[in-house]
């Protein structure tokens, strides 16, 4: 099997290639944006770098040529709403539009997120799953969740209209390997405190170990058109992330409930639209009750490909935490 | 009056958000963008009812009485000319075009039209500016010799780095890269003090690593008939500071953009041993009351990062809707191209910078 990993240098990326070398993919090719001298140092001994843009159709389909699974991770996290876009949704637009003129186009992996499901309403009785529906206001969303959004309408819509053999793969909240798992799902560190957002509400972590492990398989095994959510078995509550990262921090703990949560954010609403966003304040009441709304995540579509996701959290939370 | 705006990257968020602002005067009614998602994302995100691929269908179906461009400078010229022959007011974002002889050929149609352009120097419509003139207007600083302006930028802010890291950014492609984007703002607070039509202009450039990007520390002399100017144009000079001085002959006064504070030189020059150790406590006053300003705009919700670029625009429809001149004069706009070709030029011949798109 032979791959190309776009947005190679990334953190899941960098891992990926490493994870593809190991299983013995007989070629790993990473996407690299600018030709550069040397071999960059984060790269294994056993890939090979390839320049290649995505919106450049002729550096990307020789890049892309004769392999078997595309991988795309390539994704800006932050950024204005317009970058995060463009660099998410279009880039992918174009490199689609790239890959469908090519005789045989390979299998495309695109690594999503679980920001394009609605979650901002209470849903406990019904797990998340690939069946859960998806995003109605993404705009209302943080610029990443909006431009996957686009991106996977994007993607589905080449897939259906040039017969791409496309696979999502939607992700939680990616840790490990020295990134902790305190996101936004669980709160923010304030200077000597940690505030506490999240409630009791499940966060959807997936450590990147167990990440490239799903990705490697669903690149073997995946059938043309499959969409898999990528969560680890039992996540944990905001609220014992919050705790450990607390005590790691040696920080204060300040807990605000949800609701109270919901009740600032429409505040701070009401004040950026009457200010005319002179502070704008990025946490709505839409986007804390999509993050902060208890879900009960399912991964049995991924496990029967052969998926078994190592419970890390034990092992390895305490060391992500540490300064 | 109805708007529409081309182009929907980064700098079109900022005009919506101002137009939203001068609701009395104007809305805005579609977007456009060669790339449907991204004329999508910003319909979406700012609810504006329609968006396009097509500028031409946009201006034939939506019959706008004025369009903002904010598309990459090379689309400027023939974007603004099909506006302007469709009976359209314009405004640009800076730079005008690509080029002295097309700025020409933009204004030239903007005068022949009838129509208005303005351009998007928004410093010099911020409240600070205001201040500045309103110094000079009173006299206080007597009559004015020198006018020194400095604009930093920072690489790693939200544009630096977006052009920076961006192999295929338009910025690159321009004649003068960064430089070319940004000195209009420098060169703008310039030429609004230096009346000589044809000034003399010293450059002294030197490249800063990223080449191909354009990021120059640049140091200009323009001299004039009546007065002076100077100016500093640094990627590289930290904070990256944003000032404008206007030496006169009875005092001296500088806009700090940044902070929006004015400050005048007088207040801390007294003379004896005791005038000097005085001084400081003098300026430190000064530039509280600054501060107790900014914090009253602050409270009444008028220091948005953008206030400059509502007053702006603001002035440009007050401008359409009774008749008047548009907020910045043309023949300022045709100075700034003269002498960012001078300045370029000038480059290219001490071989800082060559031109290879």
């Amino acid at each position: 099997m032979k791959a190309l990993v776009t947005g190679a240098s990334g953190f899941i990326g960098q891992r990926l290639v490493r994870a593809l070398v190991s299983a013995n993919w007989r070629e790993v090719r990473a996407q690299v944006r600018s030709e550069t001298r040397t071999r960059p140092p984060w790269l294994h001994r056993d890939a090979e770098p390839v320049c290649a843009a995505l919106e450049d159709p002729r550096s990307f389909k020789d890049a892309a040529c004769g392999v078997d699974v595309v991988y795309h991770l390539a994704a800006r996290l932050r950024g204005a709403p317009a970058d995060v876009v463009a660099n998410a949704a279009v880039a992918t637009e174009r490199m689609l539009s790239t890959l469908a003129t090519m005789t045989s186009p390979p299998r495309v992996v695109l690594l999503s997120s679980f920001g394009v499901y609605q979650t901002s309403t209470s849903a406990e009785d019904v797990p998340l799953d690939e069946h859960f529906p998806v995003e109605t206001r993404p705009e209302a969303r943080d610029p990443y969740s909006f431009a996957k959004w686009l991106q996977e309408r994007t993607a589905w819509a080449h897939a259906h209209a040039h017969g791409l053999p496309l696979v999502v793969v939607r992700a939680g909240s990616v840790w490990g390997d020295g990134v902790h798992p305190i996101s936004s799902r669980v709160g923010f560190r304030i200077g000597p405190h940690v505030l506490h957002l999240g409630g009791d509400c499940a966060v959807p972590l997936c450590h990147v170990s167990n990440v490239v492990q799903a990705l490697e398989l669903v690149g073997r095994r995946a059938p043309p058109g499959a969409l898999l959510n990528l969560v680890d078995d039992a996540p944990p509550s905001a609220r014992t992330l919050a705790r450990a990262a607390a005590r790691a921090w040696s920080a204060t703990l300040l807990s605000v409930p949800p609701p109270m949560t919901y009740a600032a954010c429409r505040a701070l609403e009401r004040y950026t639209k009457a200010s005319h966003g002179q502070l704008p304040f990025p946490l709505t009441e839409y986007r804390a009750r999509s993050l902060f709304t208890p879900h009960r995540y399912d991964n049995a579509r991924l496990k029967t490909l052969g998926w078994s996701p190592r419970e890390l959290l034990a092992t390895e939370l305490g060391r992500t935490l540490t300064p | 009056m109805k708007t529409v705006l081309v182009g929907c990257g980064k700098i079109a968020d900022a005009h919506v958000q101002a137009l939203g602002r001068l609701s009395h005067l104007t809305s805005i009614v579609a977007v456009c963008d060669r790339e449907p998602l991204m004329a999508e994302q910003l319909a979406r995100r700012f609810s504006i009812a329609r968006h396009y691929t097509d500028f031409q269908s946009m201006l034939a179906r939506e019959r706008p009485d004025a369009v903002h461009i904010t598309a990459p400078p090379a689309a400027h010229l023939a974007l603004g000319r099909q506006a302007l022959s469709e009976g359209c007011h314009l405004y640009v974002e800076k730079p005008l075009t690509t080029s002295r002889v097309d700025d020409e050929a933009l204004l030239e149609a903007a005068r022949a039209s009838s129509k208005k352009l303005a351009i998007g120097y928004t410093y010099a419509f911020d409240p600070v500016a205001d201040a500045l003139r309103d110094a000079v207007a009173s006299g206080r600083l007597g009559t004015v010799v020198h006018a020194q302006s400095v604009y930093g930028y920072d690489l790693g802010g939200d544009y630096g780095t977006a052009a920076s890291k961006d192999g295929a950014h338009w910025v690159r492609h321009l004649r003068g890269g960064l430089l070319r984007n940004s000195i209009d703002h420098l060169l703008h607070e310039l030429a609004e003090w230096l009346p000589d039509p044809s000034p003399r202009v010293m450059v002294l450039g030197a490249m800063t690593p990223d080449r191909a990007l354009g990021s120059y520390d640049v140091h200009l002399l323009v001299g004039g008939r009546e007065r002076s100017g100077s100016g500093m144009f640094s990627c590289s000079a930290r904070p990256a500071l944003h000032r404008v001085t206007l030496f006169g002959t009875k005092d001296t006064a500088t806009a700090d953009f940044h902070n929006r504070t004015l400050t005048l030189a007088s207040s801390g020059v007294l003379r004896s041993a005791l005038g000097r150790a005085v001084s400081p406590f003098v300026q430190s006053l000064e530039l509280a009351r600054g501060g107790a300003r900014n914090l009253a705009k602050f409270a009444m919700a008028e220091f948005g990062f953008f206030e400059g670029m509502v007053n702006l625009m603001r002035r440009f429809y007050e401008a359409i809707a009774n008749g008047t001149a548009p907020p910045i004069p043309y023949d300022r706009i045709a100075w700034i191209s003269r002498v960012t070709e001078t300045v370029l030029g000038e480059l290219e011949s001490q071989g800082t910078w060559s031109h290879e798109p």
